[in-house]
C-alpha cells in the first residue's frame, strides 16, 4: 500500500477559561497516494482542526499535543523519506516548503478566503513564486494556464479581477486553481462546496474529480454531506467528538454501515425510494467540549446502547472482516451473546 | 479614478458656499456685536461712550448694514484673498492669521507623522502579540494617554521643564528669534521647540490611533484569507504586513481627513498653556471679543480643511481599496 499520509494518534486540544476542549482526540487514519478520503461527522466533530492540525496551522488557543503526522515526501533521486510533521517547526522553512507545495488547502468561504485588496492573479502567482523556481512572469504564465484549467472564462483578463467581483463559483475555482499551482500530492478540501448553491456545487465537484484523476493527487475531502462523499470518495472515516468511529472503503460503508452513528447518520438521509412522514433526526445533541463522558461517546445518543457497558468502557478501534475499522463496543466480547458478531480486539491503541 | 476624483472636488463647491453661511452666521448669533463688547468693556473700565459715538463705531466697522450684506461683502472679498479687517487687533485678518496658520499647519504635519510612527508599529505588534505583557503595557500606557487632558499634560511638562532644566517649556522659539527673521536657524530653533507641544498633542491622538490599529488588525487576523495565505507557506511576518495589516491600515487612512481640523482645534488649551503662536488661542480671542470678520474667516479656514482632509481621506481609500474604487460598477 503506498501510503501518502499516515495520522496516528492526532491530539489537538484547545485551552479555553472554560476547560479543555478535547476538538481532535486521538484521530487514526491514513491516505494513499492518489485517493480521495472523505471525512464526515457533524459540526464540531474535529473534522477542520484534523485538516489544520496536518496543515500545522492550528491558532491558539488550539495545541496539537500528542500524536504523528507521518508524510511520505518523494527524494529527487525517485525515493521517499517519511516526515513526521509534527516534528518541524509549524513557521520553519521545511514545514513552509511543503505548505502549499505539497500539501495544498481550499476552503468553505471561497470569496473570505481570497484577499479582498489583492488581484486574484497576483495571488495565485504569490504561491507559485514561494515554492518554484521561476521569475514573475513566469509565475503569471503559470497562473493563467491554471484558471484555464478550472475553466474560468477570459483567464487572461480575470488575472487582474478582485475577489469581490467574482462569483462565489469562480472564486472556489480560483482557489482551487490556487491550491493546485503547485501540484500538490495532497489536496485537504475543508468544506468546500458549503457555501455554494447545489448547481455551483456540482460544477466544482465535477471540477475537482477531472483534476483528481489528471493529477493523480491524494484528496483529503471534508464534509458533512454524505451524498458528497459517496460521489467523491473512495474511502470514508466518520468522525464524532474528535475520534473517528468508523472508517472504511466508500461503497462498504454506505452498503453496510456497522457504527451505531453511522447507521443513524445514512438513515437521516431523505431517500427517493422510501416513502416516509418524517426525516429520521439522530436523537440527542453534541455534548459540549468540555464534558468528560465516560465511556463512549456517543452512548447518550446511541440506539443500541448497552448499559453497564457502552458508559463504562471506552471502545477501541477493531478491525472487521472487509477491512473496516469500528470504534464501538457492539463488535467486542462486552456485548452480549446475541448481539452483532463479535470480532477480535486489535489493539491499535 | 480620475472621474470620482473631479466629481468629488465638484461636490466641494455647494458645501464649500454652506458652511461660509453658516461660519458667518455662527458669529452674529450671540446677542450683540464687537461693538455692544467693546462698550461693556469700556463701561467695565468705568468710561462711558455717547450714543453718536457708538452709531460711529458702528458704521465704521459696517455693522449697521443688515446681515446678509455683511455676508456678500466679506464672501466676495474673501475669494479674492482678502479677510476683511479685525476689530480687535485693528490690523488685516490676512496678516494676523498668515504665519500662524503656517506654524500650525507644520505642527499639525508633524503630530500627525509622530501619532501614525508611533501608533501603527505598536497597534501590529498588540494584535499580533495579544494579551503578551508588551500588550498589557503598552494599552496601560494607551489609556493613560487618552484619559489625561493634553492641557494637564502640557502643565506637567512646563512643571518638569522649569523645575528640572530651569527652562522654560513654552513658546515655539527662543527669545532671540522671536521677531526675526526666518532663517535656517530660525527654522531650527522652531524644531527644537516644536517636539514637546508634538508630543503633548499628539498622546491623545495616538493612544487612541494605537486602540483602532489593534483592533482592526486583531479583527482581520482571523479572517479566512489569512489562513489562505498561511497556507501557502508564507512566512508570518511577511504574511502579517501583507494581508491583514495592509486591510487593517484602511479605517486609519480613511480617518486622516478627521485628524487635520481635529489637531488643529485640539491645540487650543495646549497652545493658550504653552504660549504657542498658533491659530488657537487666536480663535478662542476672536470668539470672545466677537471680532466678526477673523473668527468668520478662521471657522471658514477650518472648514475648508476639514473637507480638503476628507477629500484626501476618500481619495486614498478607494486608492487602497478595489472594493470601493469598483463599488459602482457592481459585480459580475
Amino acid at each position: 500500500m503506498d501510503t501518502l499520509l499516515e495520522v496516528r494518534d492526532l491530539q489537538t486540544h484547545f485551552f479555553m477559561t472554560e476547560g479543555i476542549a478535547k476538538a481532535v482526540d486521538s484521530t487514526t487514519f491514513s491516505i494513499r497516494r492518489g485517493q480521495v478520503l472523505g471525512v464526515v461527522g457533524e459540526s464540531g466533530c474535529g473534522k477542520s482542526v484534523t485538516a489544520r492540525s496536518i496543515m500545522r496551522m492550528v491558532r491558539p488557543p488550539g495545541h496539537t499535543v500528542d500524536g504523528e503526522i507521518l508524510y511520505t515526501r518523494p527524494d529527487d533521486d525517485g525515493q521517499s523519506t517519511v516526515v513526521d510533521l509534527l516534528q518541524l517547526p509549524a513557521t520553519g522553512t521545511e514545514m513552509r516548503a511543503i505548505r502549499g507545495g505539497e500539501i495544498a488547502m481550499i476552503f468553505q468561504e471561497p470569496r473570505a478566503s481570497l484577499s479582498p485588496v489583492h488581484k486574484i492573479g497576483d495571488q495565485i502567482a504569490e504561491n507559485i513564486l514561494l515554492h518554484q523556481p521561476v521569475s514573475q512572469s513566469e509565475a503569471e504564465d503559470i497562473a493563467i494556464d491554471m484558471l484555464r484549467q478550472v475553466h474560468i472564462p477570459l483567464a487572461e483578463q480575470r488575472m487582474d479581477a478582485f475577489a469581490h467581483q467574482l462569483s462565489g463559483g469562480m472564486c472556489q475555482r480560483v482557489m482551487i486553481a490556487m491550491a493546485l499551482s503547485c501540484h500538490p500530492s495532497l489536496l485537504i478540501a475543508d468544506e468546500p462546496t458549503t457555501a455554494l448553491d447545489v448547481t455551483t456545487e456540482a460544477q466544482i465537484l465535477e471540477l475537482m474529480q477531472g483534476l483528481q484523476a489528471e493529477l493523480n493527487m491524494a484528496i483529503m475531502f471534508i464534509t458533512h454531506d454524505l451524498g458528497v462523499v459517496a460521489d467523491m470518495a473512495d474511502e470514508v472515516a466518520v468522525m464524532y467528538l474528535g475520534k473517528i468511529v468508523e472508517q472504511g472503503a466508500a461503497d462498504d460503508i454506505f452498503r453496510d454501515p456497522k457504527h451505531p452513528y453511522t447507521i443513524a447518520l445514512l438513515e437521516s438521509l431523505p431517500r427517493m425510494d422510501q416513502k416516509r412522514e418524517w426525516l429520521q433526526t439522530i436523537r440527542g445533541v453534541v455534548p459540549d467540549p468540555y464534558s468528560t463522558l465516560k465511556g463512549c461517546p456517543f452512548h447518550p445518543r446511541c440506539a443500541d446502547f448497552i448499559a453497564g457497558v457502552c458508559d463504562e468502557i471506552v471502545p477501541q478501534p477493531i478491525t472487521l472482516e472487509d477491512n473496516r475499522e469500528v470504534r464501538c463496543l457492539l463488535y467486542t466480547e462486552h456485548a452480549h451473546q446475541d448481539s452483532p458478531p463479535v470480532a477480535e480486539e486489535t489493539g491499535h491503541q | 479614478m480620475r472621474e470620482y476624483i473631479l466629481r468629488r472636488v465638484l461636490q466641494l463647491i455647494p458645501t464649500l458656499i454652506l458652511i461660509s453661511i453658516v461660519s458667518f452666521t455662527i458669529i452674529q448669533l450671540p446677542p450683540g456685536d464687537y461693538v455692544t463688547t467693546y462698550v461693556a468693556n469700556l463701561a467695565a473700565a468705568g468710561e462711558e461712550l455717547s450714543e453718536e459715538e457708538i452709531v460711529a463705531l458702528e458704521a465704521h466697522y459696517g455693522l449697521n448694514q443688515p446681515g446678509y450684506i455683511q455676508y456678500v461683502k466679506w464672501i466676495t472679498n474673501f475669494v479674492q484673498g482678502d479677510m476683511g479687517l479685525s476689530f480687535y487687533w485693528d490690523r488685516p485678518v490676512n496678516r494676523l492669521i498668515g504665519e500662524r496658520l503656517m506654524l500650525t499647519m507644520i505642527m499639525s504635519f508633524f503630530t500627525l507623522l509622530f501619532v501614525y510612527a508611533m501608533a501603527i508599529p505598536i497597534g501590529i505588534y498588540s494584535a499580533v502579540r495579544q494579551y503578551s505583557l508588551a500588550d498589557y503595557v503598552f494599552t496601560f500606557v494607551g489609556f493613560i494617554g487618552l484619559a489625561t487632558p493634553n492641557f494637564l499634560l502640557a502643565l506637567i511638562f512646563m512643571y518638569i521643564g522649569i523645575k528640572v532644566f530651569g527652562a522654560s517649556a513654552g513658546g515655539l522659539f527662543s527669545t532671540e528669534y522671536l521677531d526675526a527673521e526666518w532663517s535656517i536657524a530660525k527654522v531650527w530653533d522652531m524644531l527644537k521647540h516644536m517636539w514637546l507641544p508634538v508630543v503633548i498633542v499628539g498622546t491623545a491622538g495616538t493612544a487612541g490611533t494605537i486602540r483602532v490599529m489593534r483592533a482592526t488588525t486583531l479583527d482581520e487576523i482571523g479572517r479566512p484569507y489569512v489562513e489562505t495565505a498561511r497556507s501557502k507557506g508564507l512566512r508570518e511576518g511577511q504574511l502579517t504586513m501583507k494581508y491583514p495589516v495592509r486591510v487593517a491600515l484602511n479605517p486609519i487612512l480613511s480617518t486622516i481627513g478627521w485628524r487635520l481640523p481635529e489637531i488643529v482645534s485640539g491645540t487650543v488649551l495646549v497652545a493658550l498653556v504653552l504660549n504657542l503662536p498658533t491659530t488657537g488661542p487666536l480663535l478662542w480671542r476672536a470668539l470672545m471679543s466677537q471680532d466678526l470678520y477673523l473668527a468668520a474667516s478662521m471657522i471658514m479656514i477650518l472648514s475648508s480643511l476639514t473637507l480638503v482632509g476628507t477629500l484626501i481621506s476618500d481619495i486614498l481609500l478607494a486608492w487602497v481599496d478595489p472594493r470601493i474604487r469598483y463599488g459602482e460598477r457592481g459585480t459580475t
